[in-house]
């Protein structure tokens, strides 16, 4: 599968399709993340972020890409793979080679505090946020799907729910300024 | 902030109305904290859209870790609960285009689990999501090992995303997860006739949920059809340590502070009641009355005895008809089926004893009937069946039974036959022989009853006889004492003893002595001192009763004091009467008094005699003494008073065992009043209900 075919596929949403040309990479990733003080979780988990990357890049139609997908999505995954181990104050990358320099990838955190204050939510909370939000499902959908007895309780949950992560994200906000 | 959030999304949402929008943006511009809210609430949605993307990529991950291949469903069975479910398989109802993979429909379904089941016998499998199967032995079609393809979708969220409708009939389904499954021999695919019991793990019980079976429909969508409830099967216990009792039975047995923990005392009183009288027809027979050999009841009075027992017995079973209470669960019912016989069955079931203590408050067994006439079936249908014959809050009770969806136990029809067979001989065996043992009881009360009436009439015949005679003699005595006074000559036999209703009537022949007669019977009858002065002879005539009064140490301690007087100048004795708080009476001076205190504690007899009365105040301190040391101290009297005072001794013996009985008889029936009062709610007061039957018509 070519670099464009990929490409056009994560255009089209096909996620799966698209992952049928990427899933080679994980070995390397995984290999790099266990040599630099992260687990296999980690490399998943990065390798995730780091095709989230990727496909919003492409999605906002900023994407050209000037060196390979494999390479570029290693580059990302060690910038992402630094931003983390910056949040948990473990600096230390070994790594000699430096071919991030090639090309410019953005600094700017991609998974900054409102990820965080999303992720502290309950299960329930994410699920219905991300079929509302991401999944466009309906809250009739959405309340057969996680048992809510009617679509007006949905709908209230999920106002609870965006409460909920304003809160956490105020709480995180508060504690990043502390330090 | 929390208004906000509302506002926010609905402006984000492009919800707004034109002017409400307007509004809401001016506020926006106006508001720099809203404006940082509406910033705020932006990334949330955005990391809700990130995660549900990076969600994606994780399944993608995740699949390709899983599984290299695209499963071809041959078919899904979706269930909207979990719990114990019987489903069929159906094959060839939904088959997948492998090739199709960009469509998201079917293709991130998990990994099928394979299972190789030897058809021959029962087999338990539980797939990673933790459904378990049990499949019984020779399920399907085959003599040889059957490779079985399960799969499982449990997780809401992953059957969403994976696109797997959860619509039946244009109608959106609540799902707690969908599973396949399908057996294959050597690859060819082979027939279910067996049912396989499927358990799916769930967190919370929801009783409306159904079992569906997928359709595939036209556009390629599954369609969940033909909806069947999902019961929950029951686990049995062992039937003897559930609690089948009537819920207020025990309570009440504790609040009276009997051994609530005697399981054998409780059980038997319990089961006395089966023949609690209000089941008994006919009630109470007039029993043959027995008479003492030497009975001094003329046949009169025994007639007008029998007569009035006629009348007692005809008012209790009136009575007793107006409070009937055979609607209520007869306890040899329950004992009937609190047997090991019924182990197996719905009855050994938490969900019975829960619905049988409500079957306690109602006034009727037909809904236990009901529930034993159909122990093959599942709870809930029998719930449903009198939910649908009954009305009111009973329908309401009943119908919220039926709703949790209890199932049943499995018991062959031979058994349930067996078993209710076995149900109405016991329960019939336990009442007819509950009933004769309170028929024997209440016989035998009958019988004491009765000999106990007979002697109080002989002692009230006694009392009047005696009472008659001692007054008729000492009238007699006095006149004679007080003839010889004024100077006459006379024996007592001479005078006609005027009956006083008559005297005045009585044609005077001779004058003075009449006179005379009349002082003596008032002053006899009065026990009072009298003085006359016979006017013919200028003599005077004088009789002198003095009183004497007799205290009783600790008078109160006993159950019953009798003081009585032994006079030396008559044939009987003469009982004291009780004036204020000692025993007092007029003493004759003619007569010199023994006094005799027998008094009466539980089955201990006291005892004091005091020689010579003296007309004074008396203390008597009593002691203990036994039936025959008594009887031998009264020997000393004269042969027919030791007649008289012995038959009254012995009567009062008796009558003292009679009210000790009845005290404990009256202690017995509160007691069992009280039991039955906790085993039997209706009384004859509520309103009867319509058996079952009656109502269905």
């Amino acid at each position: 599968m070519t670099d464009n075919e990929i490409i056009e596929h994560l255009k089209n949403n096909k996620y799966g399709k698209a992952l049928n040309g990427l899933y080679n990479l994980l070995p390397s990733i995984k290999k790099y993340i266990s040599a630099n003080n992260g687990t296999a979780d980690d490399a998943q988990d990065v390798f995730q972020d780091a095709l989230v990357v990727l496909y919003k890049k492409i999605h906002t139609g900023e994407f050209n890409l000037t060196v390979p997908l494999k390479t570029y999505l290693h580059a990302v995954v060690k910038n992402l793979w630094l931003q983390e181990l910056r949040r948990r104050k473990k600096i230390l990358i070994t790594d000699s080679e430096n071919d991030t320099a090639d090309f410019a990838i953005d600094e700017e955190p991609v998974f900054g505090n409102a990820e965080a204050a999303f992720n502290l939510l309950g299960e329930k909370c994410k699920q219905l946020l991300m079929l509302f939000y991401f999944s466009k499902k309906s809250f009739r959908e959405i309340a057969a799907v996680l048992a809510f007895s009617d679509e007006k309780i949905a709908k209230n949950q999920k106002y609870r729910c965006i409460q909920k992560a304003k809160e956490n994200y105020l709480q995180l906000s508060k504690t990043s300024t502390h330090e | 902030m929390n208004n906000n959030s509302i506002l926010i999304d609905r402006y984000l949402q492009n919800e707004m109305g034109a002017d409400e929008k307007a509004v809401f943006e001016n506020q926006l511009a106006a508001d720099k904290n809203l404006l940082e809210e509406l910033a705020m609430q932006q990334q949330i949605i955005k990391a809700a859209e990130t995660a549900g993307l990076k969600n994606e990529f994780a399944k993608a991950i995740k699949k390709r870790i899983v599984t290299r291949r695209l499963i071809k469903w041959g078919a899904i069975i979706t269930i909207a609960v979990a719990a114990f479910v019987f489903y069929m398989i159906k094959t060839n109802l939904f088959t997948h285009n492998g090739n199709s993979e960009g469509n998201k429909e079917t293709k991130s379904f998990p990994a099928s689990e394979k299972f190789d089941i030897n058809n021959s016998s029962d087999t338990i499998i539980e797939t990673k999501d933790g459904v378990v199967f049990a499949i019984p032995a020779h399920a399907f079609n085959s003599n040889n090992t059957i490779q079985l393809e399960i799969k499982t979708a449990l997780n809401p969220y992953y059957i969403m995303q994976n696109g797997l409708s959860t619509m039946s009939n244009n109608d959106m389904l609540q799902t707690a997860g969908m599973f396949y499954i399908n057996g294959y021999d050597n690859g060819k695919q082979v027939l279910l006739q067996k049912e396989i019991a499927v358990s799916v793990p769930a967190k919370n019980i929801n009783p409306a949920m159904q079992l569906f079976d997928g359709v595939k429909d036209s556009t390629g969508r599954i369609n969940w059809v033909n909806p069947k409830p999902v019961e929950k099967r029951l686990r049995t216990y062992d039937i003897t340590t559930l609690d089948f009792y009537p819920p207020r039975y025990i309570p009440t047995l504790k609040a009276l502070q009997k051994n609530s923990q005697n399981k054998k005392y409780i059980d038997s009183l319990y089961y006395s009641f089966s023949g609690w009288p209000f089941f008994r027809k006919p009630y109470m027979e007039v029993g043959s009355i027995y008479f003492p050999e030497n009975s001094a009841l003329d046949q009169y009075q025994k007639d007008s005895m029998y007569k009035e027992q006629q009348e007692m017995v005809d008012k209790y079973n009136k009575e007793q008809q107006s409070h009937e209470f055979h609607y209520e669960i007869n306890p040899a019912k329950i004992k009937a089926i609190w047997d090991k016989k019924f182990n197996n069955t719905i009855v050994a079931t938490k969900e019975f004893e829960e619905r049988l203590k409500y079957l306690h408050s109602l006034c009727t067994d037909e809904y236990l009937n009901a529930y034993l006439e159909n122990l093959n079936k599942p709870l809930y249908v029998i719930d449903e069946l009198i939910a649908k014959n009954s009305y009111g809050d009973i329908k309401k009770k009943f119908l919220e039974f039926a709703s949790h969806k209890h199932g049943g136990v499995f018991v062959a029809d031979a058994l349930q036959q067996k078993l209710s067979n076995y149900f109405q001989q016991k329960s019939k065996a336990y009442k007819e022989a509950a009933e004769k043992t309170w028929i024997k009881y209440q016989a035998e009360l009958q019988r004491i009853n009765n000999i106990a009436n007979v002697k109080n009439r002989e002692e009230a015949l006694r009392n009047f006889t005696r009472e008659e005679n001692n007054f008729k003699e000492e009238l007699c005595i006095n006149l004679t004492n007080a003839y010889k006074q004024i100077g006459v000559n006379k024996n007592c036999n001479d005078t006609i003893v005027p009956p006083a209703d008559k005297y005045y009537n009585v044609t005077i022949t001779t004058t003075g002595w009449k006179n005379l007669d009349v002082y003596v019977f008032d002053a006899t009858k009065n026990r009072q001192s009298m003085e006359y002065k016979d006017p013919a002879t200028g003599k005077t005539a004088k009789l002198i009763y003095k009183e004497v009064a007799i205290k009783i140490e600790n008078e109160q301690q006993y159950d019953r004091v009798l003081v009585y007087l032994i006079p030396d100048g008559l044939s009987s004795f003469q009982l004291m009467q009780k004036k204020e708080n000692s025993f007092k009476e007029g003493l004759n001076s003619l007569f010199s008094y023994d006094a005799i205190v027998l008094a009466y504690k539980g089955e201990q007899v006291y005892f004091y005699r005091q020689t010579s009365m003296q007309t004074k105040e008396y203390t008597f301190s009593l002691s203990p003494a036994n039936e025959q040391s008594i009887k031998n101290i009264l020997q000393v009297y004269a042969s027919n008073k030791v007649k008289d005072v012995t038959a009254e001794f012995e009567y009062r013996l008796f009558e003292q065992k009679e009210a000790l009985r009845q005290m404990q008889l009256r202690k017995d029936e509160d007691f069992r009043e009280k039991i039955a009062a906790s085993i039997f709610n209706c009384g004859g007061e509520g309103e009867s209900p319509r058996p079952i039957e009656s109502q269905t018509k």
